[in-house]
């Protein structure tokens, strides 16, 4: 099967009716989790994971996969209407959108993003779908070291890309990998880190964590933050000219390329993608002093390197089992408890999740296009909602959602533990990113590192002599120096 | 007044004020108190990491064949403890260097929601078992509604009321969730 035949195949798995269904039920959800104050997109999908358990495996991935690009489109309007960027890759767009807002343009702002983000969201997927068989099968020539050093690299971008302090990434990591170690020993199933509890011999539950962490912990701080009474901007005009399009010709096709490239890198964020779409962007521009005041290119470019930085970002996950942030860290949880493990064994073992995800996100981009522009006077209203009640509500659902998987008090003590915890780490400007990332990635990491030494009689060379190991961990090295001494010595100085 | 008026005072209160985001949620601290803070949760990082390379130690870091069931968690506790103890000795720098005088403990009013949404969580999973899934489900809501969300008590009881009837129908019919039904007679009997 080649790109083509397995996207085929995708088709027919993602427009089944039922599929069609969970794929307008994420975009909506999606867009909500963008427009709602105070819930961004890992919380959105972290809060929705128990009800997953319930769906079939294609249909719980489509549905969390188009709440993840579908957040990409809810953030565009707050940041447009309100100048509030939901998430950081959605500051970039607050520069011209605004503006264009308190000029009147509002409707064309967000059009105007709703088709470069389809545009950039059918690139990247397109992209995905031609490289993940070649990228999967080179994934499955790897073996136990190389993986382990693809996992490590993986980590480390996160550490260095992610967050203002390289030792509070860090700390995350080892706090994350910690989580993942309690309960039995992969290889000889004796309890670690139990406590003498035997309910953890199973392990930490990925639910407490994901939604602790990063649902609960996120209403929580957000009931202590006031809100300020924001006042969205009147919507008017939504079709935009012959101009308005074709000045924005160029800026989307440059960010489809941006997004896409940036979106192949474990541990990159989705703000540098806007933001180098931005600065391009005012580069090539014949008036770069428009800049600011209300550019249509200033808004184009950037949501269209977002959109495409979000579907290209599945192509690591996908080929290689390896995500590149919180959200898909998310993802790859719902993959697991799904019983299927995303990489290369997946086109294989599971093709009609794989490719009908896949072909999911064309379909969900075109959703989101067809929704996003006449539903945006209901999330106007939406925007209106007090996030307090909202909280209530959310808060609530959680624990009925954490304790219907599994009918267990012990897993909403759990949550409880990781929210409070989470608040504290939030709080002290920890990243929270790298501590998921490690703690779904930590135990085929263990895996991968006790089969390298067992198959190589406990030699620990093993990981620099054998040569594409010896690479990814040599990246890694020079992922931590390029990345993170100029900024250290920076604050030195 | 109602919880309008509340809210408009509140707004109008806050409305010059800046949105904070995830990025800048430490402006929610004052700043002696989060450089306290960062000092105790670099020592219980730092400790953590010890007692981690103490006990993967008794686990054992090697087996008859290869790396034994200690030498992973062995490492990830030296990360800790590595990574914890730089940070305690800059966060005690800061603390020492830092010569500006520390506000009172600034607005501890905003912190009282999520207290009390953190103390009703405890409190769910306590009378969770006696009072049943429904009864239980019913009274955080609607304290949450009331007590954090600020609203008022016939809107509380109105959303509680809806919302409850739809997870119980959703998980107890649709999808077939067992709920733990009260052990107080009189509820267990009218299937609460």
């Amino acid at each position: 099967m080649n790109g083509l035949d397995g996207l085929l195949h995708g088709f027919a798995v993602a427009l089944t009716p039922g599929n069609l269904a969970f794929a307008l039920i994420g975009c909506l959800i999606g867009m909500l989790v963008g427009v709602l104050p105070g819930i961004g997109q890992s919380t959105g999908m972290a809060l929705l994971i128990p009800l997953t358990y319930f769906l079939p495996p294609a249909g719980a991935i489509i549905m969390l996969a188009s709440i993840f690009y579908g957040a990409a489109y809810g953030g565009t309007i707050t940041s447009v209407l309100l100048n509030v960027p939901g998430e950081s890759e959605s500051v970039v767009t607050t520069f011209d959108g605004h503006p264009m807002a308190r000029a009147g343009r509002a409707g064309v702002a967000l059009t105007i993003s709703a088709i470069g983000s389809f545009v950039g969201g059918l690139v990247a997927t397109l992209g995905l779908a031609f490289a993940a068989l070649p990228l999967s099968q080179l994934g499955l020539r790897l073996g136990p070291p190389e993986y382990f050093a693809l996992m490590l690299l993986g980590l480390t971008l996160a550490v260095s890309l992610l967050g203002k302090s390289l030792v509070k990434g860090v700390l995350a990591l080892g706090l994350g990998l910690f989580l993942a170690q309690i309960g039995s020993d992969p290889t000889q199933g004796s309890p670690r880190f139990t406590f003498g509890q035997t309910v953890l011999l199973d392990g930490v539950p990925l639910l407490a964590v994901l939604m602790g962490f990063f649902g609960v912990s996120d209403v929580l701080l957000t009931a202590a933050r006031r809100q300020r009474d924001a006042r969205p901007a009147a919507v008017e005009r939504l079709v935009p000219g012959r101009a308005d399009l074709a000045a924005s010709a160029g800026p989307i096709g440059r960010g489809s390329v941006i997004g896409f490239v940036l979106g192949l890198i474990p541990g990159m964020v989705a703000a540098v993608s806007t933001f180098a779409s931005y600065v391009v962007e005012r580069r090539v521009s014949k008036r770069p002093e428009r800049f600011g005041k209300g550019a249509i290119q200033g808004v184009a470019g950037p949501e269209t390197a977002n959109n495409a930085f979000a579907n290209a970002s599945f192509i690591p996950l996908f080929t290689l089992g390896i995500p590149g942030s919180a959200a898909l860290a998310i993802l790859l949880g719902a993959f697991l408890a799904q019983g299927i493990t995303p990489g290369p064994e997946m086109f294989r073992d599971h093709p009609e999740v794989a490719w009908g995800v896949i072909a999911s996100m064309i379909v969900g981009n075109a959703i989101l296009l067809v929704l996003s522009v006449p539903l945006v006077r209901g999330w106007v209203q939406i925007l209106r909602l007090r996030p307090e009640v909202l909280g209530a509500i959310v808060l609530t659902v959680s624990v009925v959602g954490i304790y219907s998987v599994r009918n267990s008090v012990y897993d909403i003590g759990l949550l409880l533990v990781f929210a409070v915890l989470g608040c504290v780490l939030k709080l002290l400007s920890y990243p929270l990113p790298p501590l998921i990332l490690a703690f779904v990635l930590g135990e085929r990491m263990e895996a991968a590192f006790r089969q390298s030494l067992v198959l190589n009689q406990g030699d620990a060379t093993v990981f620099v002599t054998r040569p594409i190991a010896a690479v990814l961990l040599a990246l890694a090295l020079i992922a931590v120096v390029v990345l993170r001494v100029p900024s250290i010595r920076g604050r030195k100085s | 007044m109602g919880s309008s008026g509340r809210w408009r005072r509140t707004s109008a209160k806050a409305a010059s004020e800046p949105r904070v985001s995830n990025e800048h949620a430490e402006s929610l601290l004052t700043p002696a108190a989060a450089r306290v803070a960062e000092l105790l949760v670099s020592v219980a990082f730092t400790a953590s990491g010890g007692a981690l390379m103490v006990a993967s130690i008794g686990l054992g870091l090697s087996a008859a064949v290869g790396p034994g069931p200690g030498l992973f968690p062995f490492l990830s506790g030296s990360v800790l403890l590595v990574a914890g103890a730089v940070s305690v000795v800059r966060d005690s720098l800061n603390l020492r260097t830092d010569s500006t005088t520390s506000s009172p403990a600034g607005d501890r009013a905003r912190w009282s929601r999520p207290a009390i949404a953190i103390g009703l969580y405890v409190l769910y999973v306590l009378l969770l078992a006696p009072l049943g899934f429904v009864v239980a489900t019913a009274m955080l809501l609607f304290s949450l509604l009331l007590f954090v969300g600020g609203r008022p008590v016939w809107s509380s009881l109105a959303i509680t009321v809806g919302a409850v009837i739809v997870l119980r129908i959703g998980l107890g019919e649709l999808l077939e969730v067992p709920l733990p039904l009260s052990r107080i007679i009189f509820l267990n009997w009218l299937g609460l």
